[in-house]
């Protein structure tokens, strides 16, 4: 092998140095006061050739902003960022013909349109050639599952069968570097499954994947490396194994409650070698999933501190990919 | 060549869009005919002869315009609504061919 072959395998597909975003807004009506959001505050990672890499962060944390500058519909505020080597402001063109951008959710599509009719127009933007087109239109239509369905109206179409059309319109033009936003969101679990399934025939085909997503099951299951964004930077980065790692010294204690108010949390918040508590609504119920340093038992402080409301179910469990990444999260 | 095809295919997927809607073939028919019947009235009660074919065939033609004009505005305030402009606009053709 020469020095050059070694120096393109090992190089990264996607780069983003120091990126930065900020919106310009305004507040008010009559006296409009200008108003600066900085959605993404100096992001670096980088993505190898054949990895899936994830993006991990609450609504608003500034990642479907971070692939919008590296699909080249944003311009970076400041920093850099290359995708196969080329520069996502300065080579925005051959970026755009070498990846591939689906999205999430009901939008994107041409819903008066057959599937059909949607992939030979944007087998069209993509320069796929007549005689390549259909050959190449069955092939994802066959991927995705939908072959067999692509002559009926998209409007006529499931969360499911739309998604995975979005799939075969971002795969068309067989691209190097596939980026997911948020591709399962409000899918079912069977839909949800079918997803993760194609998207795991991507990686297997060689693509690489940049894959945004709120489900850490799905993250766990499907991501070779993930990032964390919080309020537009990285606040946690490695494989999925090795962010369990970082809360795995840590002990997570869940507790059912009945009417606990935020004084109370916040009282569990200040017991020593509590890291992280948070609070989920279940019909009547609460559930408290506290986090805990593991130097030390903290069931007796925690439930002293919840003296005077109903407590139910207290169990105690290992850290998942979840823990870890409110652990991340909350703490910033 | 390729941002003829670009151009051609863009018009044909737009035309086919508009062909499905039953709203925008009414008013693109109905339109250029409300506005010549006015027109024709119009001057025909002014009692300007030899204008009356003129008159309604120019308003015919406003309506014909008007039409086009907010059928093509719509379809790009459409295409913004249902995220299909972006998606346009991340493509590596020029913007102005889409």
């Amino acid at each position: 092998m020469t020095a050059a072959t070694a120096r393109v395998e090992t190089m990264a597909v996607i780069e983003a140095i120091e990126l930065r975003r900020t919106y310009r807004t305004s507040t008010g009506v009559l006296r409009r006061k200008p108003l600066d959001v900085e959605a993404v505050r100096g992001i670096s990672f980088t993505v190898e050739q054949g990895e899936l890499f994830g993006l991990l962060g609450p609504n608003g944390a500034g990642k479907t902003t971070t692939i919008k500058m590296l699909i080249t519909l944003l311009l970076p505020t400041s920093g850099q960022a290359r995708v196969l080597g080329h520069d996502v402001v300065e080579d925005a063109r051959e970026v755009r013909k070498r990846i591939g951008y689906v999205f999430g959710g009901d939008r994107g599509l041409y819903e008066r349109l057959s599937a059909r009719d949607n992939l030979r127009y944007f087998a069209e933007l993509y320069g796929v050639s007549g005689k390549a087109q259909r050959t190449r239109i069955d092939e994802v239509l066959e991927l995705v599952g939908l072959k067999g369905r692509e002559q009926e109206r998209v409007e006529g179409y499931s969360r499911g069968m739309r998604q995975r059309l979005h799939i075969a319109r971002g795969i068309l033009h067989d691209p190097e570097v596939v980026f997911l936003d948020e591709p399962t969101i409000g899918v079912d679990p069977v839909g949800a499954r079918e997803l993760r399934t194609t998207i795991a025939d991507l990686i297997a085909a060689g693509k690489t994947v940049l894959l945004t997503t709120h489900y850490m099951f799905e993250a766990d299951t499907l991501c070779d490396r993930i990032a964390v964004i919080a309020k537009g930077r990285i606040v946690g980065e490695g494989t999925p194994d090795a962010l369990k790692a970082g809360v795995a010294e840590g002990r997570v204690t869940e507790i059912d409650a009945f009417g606990v108010d935020e004084a109370a949390v916040a009282r569990l918040r200040s017991i020593e070698g509590v890291t992280a508590v948070t609070v989920e609504e279940r019909e009547q119920k609460q559930l408290l999933v506290v986090q805990t340093t593991g130097d030390r038992e903290l069931t007796a402080p925690l439930l002293a501190e919840l003296d005077g409301f109903e407590v139910g179910r207290v169990s105690s469990r290992e850290p998942t990919l979840e823990d870890a990444y409110i652990a991340l999260v909350t703490a910033e | 060549m390729r941002s003829l095809k670009v151009v051609a295919s863009g018009f044909q997927m737009n035309l086919k869009m508009l062909g499905t809607s039953s709203f925008f073939l009414l008013t693109s028919i109905v339109q250029p005919i409300v506005f010549a019947t006015i027109a024709f009235y119009m001057f025909r009660a002014g009692g300007r002869n030899g204008t009356l074919l003129y008159a309604a065939l120019g308003a015919g033609m406003m309506g014909v315009w008007s039409t086009t004009l907010f059928g093509s505005g719509g379809m790009i305030q459409w295409q913004r609504w249902q995220g299909t402009l972006e998606l346009g606009a991340a493509a590596p053709p020029a913007m102005a061919l889409i």
